[in-house]
């Protein structure tokens, strides 16, 4: 709940807000009047600047994971979510600077829009083609409705107590869920699909520049009036300290675990929450299937020149040493401020209202809301372009009008984000897991062939198949294997290994050994990916005699 | 003179590809660096100690502040470094006019 107050600050921000990303829609659709439609729709004609590859990276990246799960985290296991969250000191720079500018020379020298578009076009095979993107539209519409349940529930928490609200709710019926929920998931997911599909990637990106804002701002004034709330850091340390937490070891003695040092005490988990072998995946896993993500490798296909990529990594480094930093003294914090939430999920928007005064309070709830729409809005597109651009427009009608392309493009961005709104309706439980299976399931399937391909003249169409199956099966199995042992959506961690790790093993592993054992790669392919005339061909064209 | 019908001995390895491969590599290194330390000195120095016994420093556990927050700094200085003056500019090419597909 939230006081009147608040709740006006917050119905107030929200507004405002939602009338910016409109505004910049429009903008959008002015660009896509003037340009060649798909280039501009699906990837902005290659035109990103400093600013906007760097937010919008930082700002589809960071999901709504990183303003409610993370925190709840940090709330419930104390500093041992630094080392947890550590990974992400390196994830600037491997996820941009494994591929950034290779990806996007590759991508120009074909003409490549999509990822499925540029593994199609690297391999000139139109299977590897249809089999990224149509792998590549599963997992993202697992993710997605997850995250536009997690949408509904922030916008409800925003406008629920607000008396319209209350009006409109009270005459829809409960559909699989209740009618606050439904009519709050109807008011998320229309403002995302109506931008997405209006403005394409152009006002996919600048609103991401715009939300990467939202999230720092709310990020930055939590931390400050969190430390002036606080008493110090000394002392919440000391609090945390003196807090044991019993876990019962696998048939004798109890285990007692902190919230200062590691491993972190876990009720569910006799090794405590953090035990070094996992630290170590954690490490590997948030930089390595960050790397993976399409929706970052397509980013990096749409920056317009090197020296907007170079800045774009210090850029988000230190985007996201403010906000990571600051979330985890911020929440460390909250557990003395607050210290018996019963639902941890909720500990952001508690600590706002509890903290700060009620006129910023709509900045803060905000914070949440951007980062998932950020995320949404760009993986709504990704499938839009995988069924329009890689399956109708290259494979079923290659010669279809830009006319029809485009009403294609509308209209499935359009249904896409009707379906998954109606599957929100009533989405299954275990929502966090859900958005780890989905990001380790697509970093398994495309990291391995992104990294073959660009780098490896050997690999091969069905090196590439083996990878992207290899890694497919493996996270399926072992999420497989655990929902078999526990009944639940989680990690089946083999030998104390997440999936992740596994699934890129076998991934790269397939990746390698289907290429050896194929046929080599026609010679004219990989002279055209790979290298250069000794003598530029401008100057052999420009010499009448050569 | 048509690229196609350039000899084999006519052609080298690309630079952009030999240098994004390097930078890649010194990408990893970097990575690889920051693991091997953060998580050695994290198992050390932050695991399974008594709460008493934890020093801080600026309120915060020690162990935190040389593991976690000191290297993270370090790394978005060397960030800066790999952005500003590592990876080289190059230019990416245009795309071809003749896109068939649209």
């Amino acid at each position: 709940m939230i006081d009147a107050s608040a709740g006006s600050s917050s119905i107030f921000t929200f507004f405002i807000y939602l009338i910016l990303i409109f505004g910049l829609a429009i903008l959008s659709q002015r660009y896509l009047q003037s340009r060649r439609f798909v280039n501009e729709y699906f990837l902005g004609s290659r035109s990103l600047g400093t600013w906007t590859l760097a937010m919008t990276y930082a700002a589809t990246s960071a999901s709504g994971g990183s303003l409610t799960g993370f925190p709840a985290l940090i709330y419930e296991y104390g500093w041992i979510l630094a080392l947890w969250i550590s990974g992400y000191m390196v994830v600037p720079i491997i996820c941009l600077g494994l591929f950034g500018k290779r990806i996007n020379q590759v991508a120009r020298k074909t003409g490549a829009i999509t990822l499925p578009d540029l593994l199609r076009d690297r391999f000139r095979s139109p299977a590897l083609g249809v089999l990224i993107a149509v792998t590549l539209a599963l997992f993202i519409t697992v993710y997605m409705v997850a995250q536009f349940k997690a949408g509904g529930l922030i916008v409800q928490v925003l406008l629920q107590d607000h008396p319209l609200f209350q009006s409109i709710s009270a005459t829809m019926p409960d559909l699989w869920a209740s009618s606050d929920y439904c009519l709050a998931l109807f008011l998320f997911s229309g403002c995302v699909i109506l931008y997405t599909t209006f403005g394409g990637f152009r006002a996919v990106v600048w609103t991401d520049v715009l939300q990467g804002f939202v999230m720092l701002a709310g990020v930055l004034l939590l931390l400050f009036f969190t430390l002036q709330k606080s008493g110090g850091l000394e002392s919440v340390t000391r609090d945390l300290a003196a807090t044991q937490i019993s876990v019962a070891a696998e048939g004798n003695n109890n285990s007692q675990y902190n919230l200062v040092s590691g491993p972190g005490g876990d009720r569910s988990s006799p090794g405590g929450f953090l035990p070094i072998g996992l630290a170590i995946s954690f490490f590997i896993f948030w930089p390595i299937t960050g790397a993976g993500q399409p929706g970052t490798l397509v980013r990096l296909m749409a920056f317009k020149s090197t020296q907007v990529y170079r800045r774009a990594i210090w850029m988000v480094s230190i985007y996201y040493s403010l906000i990571y930093l600051s979330l985890l003294i911020i929440f460390v914090c909250a557990r003395t401020i607050l210290p018996s939430l019963d639902e941890p999920d909720q500990v952001m928007p508690r600590m706002a209202v509890a903290v700060v005064p009620p006129v910023l309070t709509g900045i803060l709830l905000a914070a949440p809301f951007a980062a998932i729409m950020s995320t949404v809005d760009s993986f709504l597109l990704m499938i839009s372009s995988s069924l329009v651009r890689d399956i109708y427009q290259r494979t079923v009608n290659p010669k279809a009008s830009e006319r029809t392309i485009r009403l294609a493009s509308y209209a499935t961005t359009a249904i896409i984000g009707t379906v998954v709104t109606i599957a929100a309706l009533n989405p299954p439980q275990f929502l966090q897991d859900i958005v780890v299976f989905a990001s380790t399931g697509l970093a398994c399937c495309f990291l391995a062939p992104v990294t073959l391909s660009l780098y490896w003249k050997r690999s091969t169409t069905t090196g590439m198949i083996v990878a992207v199956l290899g890694g497919m099966i493996t996270t399926v199995v072992l999420y497989a294997v655990n929902w078999y042992y526990t009944g639940g959506i989680g990690p089946y961690n083999l030998l104390g290994i997440h999936p992740a790790l596994w699934g890129l093993l076998i991934s790269f592993l397939g990746g390698f050994i289907g290429s050896l054992l194929s046929a080599p790669p026609p010679e004219s392919l990989v002279r055209f990916f790979f290298s250069v005339p000794v003598t530029p061909v401008q100057s052999i064209k420009a010499n009448p005699d050569a | 003179m048509e690229l196609k019908n350039l000899k084999e001995n006519e052609f080298k390895d690309d630079p952009i590809y030999l240098r994004s491969r390097k930078e890649a590599m010194v990408a990893m290194l970097i990575f690889i660096a920051a693991g091997i330390y953060t998580l050695t000195f994290c198992f050390f120095f932050g695991y399974y100690i008594e709460p008493e016994t934890v020093r801080t420093l600026w309120g915060i556990p020690s162990w935190v502040v040389w593991g976690v927050g000191f290297p993270w700094i370090v790394i978005v200085g060397v960030s800066v470094w790999f952005g500003a003056f590592y990876i080289q500019d190059e230019d990416l090419g245009e795309e071809p006019e003749d896109n068939r597909y649209d």
